[in-house]
């Protein structure tokens, strides 16, 4: 698994040029295919960009986007901007602190869940907001919390599998996401309806 | 579609777009931004498609998702053109009734669905129409008149709103008279400082480097607060690029060829995505790349994502970044206007800067400059948030009060509390106190009372926050947001961080105020960027306005807000409490006691202040004392 990620830096590096200004965006993809920054893989970048691998270090080490060890397959963002803090979002980090276990920063010992606290992802209107993956859960209360990671913990036992299932407990229908394995519009731009071309269009 | 060679192709291209938008047929607008994406706008937009579909006798209606209208509150919003009916909250509680329901009754019916209208809290009564509904009829929309009309991704939509005309005006003008237009505009940088754009791309301009030319949008919104960068990047991409071009073309035609980047925050992944997508498309037209519209001027962007720092908002930090560097900022001369990305002259301006120079362009500077205040031109948008019944996204002309925007636009404060202070400018700005809600708000205003325009980011605070825990908030953040490269921002602040949190705590020491005050003023004084000299502003602010908060903490050990854990207590009101015995078994210090069914009782002596009590109780029987 390592070695096949290893060769598709490789892709990466080739796709880049070869200069430092392509560092952060090289490191970004990098990220995206280990899940963190293995030292190897930054050993790499540095050779191939010709940049000391200590200015590498400096750079992976200043921006909060980078991770220098292995994270989770679900990454938790409690919101921490000034509309969360003040409508509660503290006692919403310390809830999902205790429900996982860990600190922010850290990572469960089943590799399941990272959490991290982020400063503001501007959605001060649905506040306080916690991200799991890239879904957006707004209006979130300690009460919430300890069920929403509950109810995925106890499906996961029952059938083996994290987040491929219905919600069986009653919670708001925006929080259902939680239980999807991938975010339902990460990464793609915004999607039309189907039928979207056929209405604007056709006169129906 | 071919590139277009001329401006003749760009207006009967508009010209056939609009002729085939047939403006009496009815369209239905979906917001899709984040805000109503995350209660379920998109599924809403695809209930509203099904449920369209199977519509007899077929009625032609166009379905679209737009950027954000604003009204963020009461998402998801649908909006029914015309005349414009404004429903709110759609598919909260039942998404497939909610559809139904507006397709038979709006689209087929001809009327309205009533349980969907907005109500006016004071009146009691629903209003149908998006612009009658206070919050929207009081805003002036100038930055954001496309955002929840257009589709972002959609390049024909914005060319039928008139879109990239600005562009094409522009190039047939000398880039002189266009950076006057921009001047006599007063269009200051909407970023935070203010600093005049006209007069930031004449000194770029006048460079003496003449080999290259580089502009910057600078996306990276870091304030916690605010989010009106995001919105418009996502809901109005093309109004960028085109501003972004006009700025490149007047800034380097005739002298070097320019280049443009946007600087976007790696938090938000959907704006990088619609950026992206709008260069795609104003390039594959001939709007942007080789020889724009048939001219000879080429102009190509483009998109560097952010790696997660505040301190690359600062414009040379910002540059360090895009040069792959640790984003730490520099000293200033050389500003980036003589020597900025990779040593060229560079000129950066924010999001929303550069959303207003097309409607400057298209409208003249005359009519921008007849709006706002005698020093601070035309509107801001402000992203409404915190304790306020409306949240939202909003837009006034500048010199509007803080009291129109708190209580007639914002709804005033939920819960039939009291406005406490209004937060501007992040951890840069301040918190301005309830007496000065009358003050105007443009730079210099905001600046007399301590704090700052900044981006944009206007948080409202009501009596349940306790402004010392505000003050140790924001430092908590510039603690863990500065670069370091400065002794008094890097140890100055964390200093004062660690005095605020010990007052928190109710570890204040008598002198501790005073040497907060003390503090601010080394590390605003002795710190190189923005970051470090702003710090200390909502320390100094909440010092200035509730001194008498800060004392209560130190001297007393009481938090008046009853926010700051242990210096407040807890009390069991005895005829609401049922005896249930929910809190007596979540209490871990054993601190309640009392028989089942009879009133129970809070040992103060025992009573560590936690809370668990007041969380768990059903019958809201426990007060904070």
């Amino acid at each position: 698994m390592h070695r096949e990620c290893l060769r598709q830096l490789d892709d990466i590096l080739s796709r880049h040029d070869k200069n430092r200004s392509a560092l952060i965006p090289v490191i970004q993809e990098a990220q995206e295919l280990f899940g963190y920054l293995p030292r190897e893989a930054l050993l790499k970048v540095a050779a191939h960009l010709g940049v000391p691998a200590s200015a590498v270090y400096g750079v992976a080490t200043f921006y909060a986007q980078f991770y220098l060890t292995p994270r989770g397959r679900h990454r938790v963002k409690v919101c921490q901007g000034t509309a969360c803090h003040v409508r509660g979002g503290r006692s919403v980090l310390e809830a999902v602190k205790k429900q996982l276990g860990v600190g922010p920063g850290e990572t469960t010992p089943d590799q399941k869940f990272t959490l991290e606290r982020v400063a503001c992802v501007g959605s001060c209107s649905l506040a306080p907001v916690v991200l799991v993956d890239e879904k957006i859960l707004g209006g979130m209360t300690p009460d919430k919390v300890s069920r929403l990671t509950k109810a995925s913990t106890v499906k996961e036992r029952m059938r083996g599998r994290a987040f491929k299932i219905k919600m069986v407990f009653k919670i708001p229908a925006a929080h259902t996401a939680l239980f999807k394995e991938t975010p339902a519009h990460a990464g793609k731009p915004m999607p039309q309806p189907a039928f979207y071309s056929a209405i604007g269009q056709k006169q129906l | 579609m071919g590139k277009l060679t001329s401006v003749e192709e760009l207006a009967s291209l508009r010209a056939k777009i609009q002729s085939s938008q047939d403006s009496n047929r009815m369209r239905i607008t979906v917001c899709g931004d984040t805000g109503c994406r995350a209660n379920g706008s998109i599924e809403v937009a695809r209930e509203l498609a099904r449920e369209l579909a199977k519509c007899r006798p077929q009625t032609a209606v166009e379905l679209k998702i737009s950027g954000c209208p604003g009204f963020c509150q009461k998402g998801p919003v649908v909006l029914v053109h015309p005349p414009g009916i404004f429903y709110r909250e759609v598919g909260r509680e039942n998404r497939r009734r909610d559809a139904y329901d507006i397709i038979d009754k709006t689209v087929i019916g001809g009327g309205v669905v009533e349980r969907l209208l907005y109500t006016d809290p004071h009146t009691k009564k629903t209003i149908a129409n998006y612009d009658d509904v206070p919050f929207r009829a009081r805003q002036m929309r100038i930055a954001l008149q496309n955002n929840g009309r257009v589709n972002p991704d959609s390049i024909e939509d914005y060319i039928a709103v008139g879109g990239y005309a600005a562009l094409a005006r522009v190039l047939t003008m000398d880039p002189e008279e266009v950076i006057d237009q921009v001047k006599r505009s007063g269009l200051r940088g909407r970023g935070g400082a203010g600093f005049p754009t006209g007069v930031k791309w004449a000194l770029c301009r006048k460079a003496e480097d003449r080999s290259m030319r580089y502009v910057i949008c600078n996306g990276d919104e870091g304030d916690p607060g605010a989010f009106m960068d995001r919105s418009l990047m996502e809901g109005d991409p093309h109004s960028l690029v085109e501003g972004l071009t006009i700025g490149a073309y007047a800034i380097a035609r005739g002298i070097c060829p320019a280049e443009g980047h946007f600087y976007i925050r790696a938090e938000y992944p959907f704006a990088v995505q619609t950026i992206r997508c709008a260069l795609k498309q104003a390039e594959n037209m001939g709007l942007l790349g080789d020889n724009i519209i048939g001219t000879d001027f080429s102009f190509h962007v483009r998109v560097k994502e952010g790696a997660g720092a505040f301190v690359c908002g600062e414009e040379t930090a910002l540059i360090a970044s895009i040069e792959g560097r640790r984003g730490m900022p520099r000293t200033r001369p050389p500003f980036p206007a003589q020597s900025g990305l990779w040593g060229k002259p560079t000129n950066i301006n924010n999001v929303e800067t550069w959303a207003n120079i097309p409607r400057i362009i298209n409208n003249g500077p005359e009519w921008y400059a007849g709006i706002g205040t005698e020093k601070s031109k035309g509107t801001k948008v402000f992203s409404l948030a915190g304790k306020v019944r409306n949240c939202g996204l909003i837009e006034v002309p500048m010199g509007t009060t803080l009291r129109e925007i708190v209580f007639d636009i914002g709804g005033g404060i939920p819960d039939g509390k009291e406005v406490k202070a209004v937060q501007t400018g992040g951890p840069s700005g301040g918190c301005i106190p309830a007496e000065l809600l009358d003050l105007p708000v443009d730079y210099e205003k905001l600046a007399e009372a301590g704090s700052i325009m900044g981006s944009g980011g206007l948080v409202v605070l009501d009596e349940e926050t306790c402004m010392v825990d505000i003050a140790r908030y924001f430092l908590e953040f510039t603690r863990s947001e500065s670069c370091g490269k400065c002794n008094p921002c890097r140890l100055g602040i964390r200093q004062m961080h660690r005095i605020v949190e010990d007052i928190c705590a109710g570890k204040g020491r008598p002198g501790d105020i005073e040497l907060l005050e003390e503090l601010a003023v080394a590390v605003k004084k002795g710190s190189l960027c923005g970051l470090g000299q702003t710090a200390p502003n909502p320390v100094l602010t909440t010092i200035k306005y509730f001194r008498d908060e800060y004392e209560e903490h130190v001297l007393r050990r009481r938090c008046p807000a009853k926010k700051c854990p242990g210096l407040f207590g807890y009390e069991i009101n005895e005829e609401t409490c049922k005896g249930c015995g929910l809190c007596l078994k979540h209490c871990p210090a054993g601190a309640v006691t009392g028989e089942l069914k009879q009133p129970h009782v809070i040992d103060t002596e025992k009573c560590t202040g936690c809370g668990a009590c007041f969380e768990k109780c059903a019958f809201k029987a426990i007060r904070k004392v």
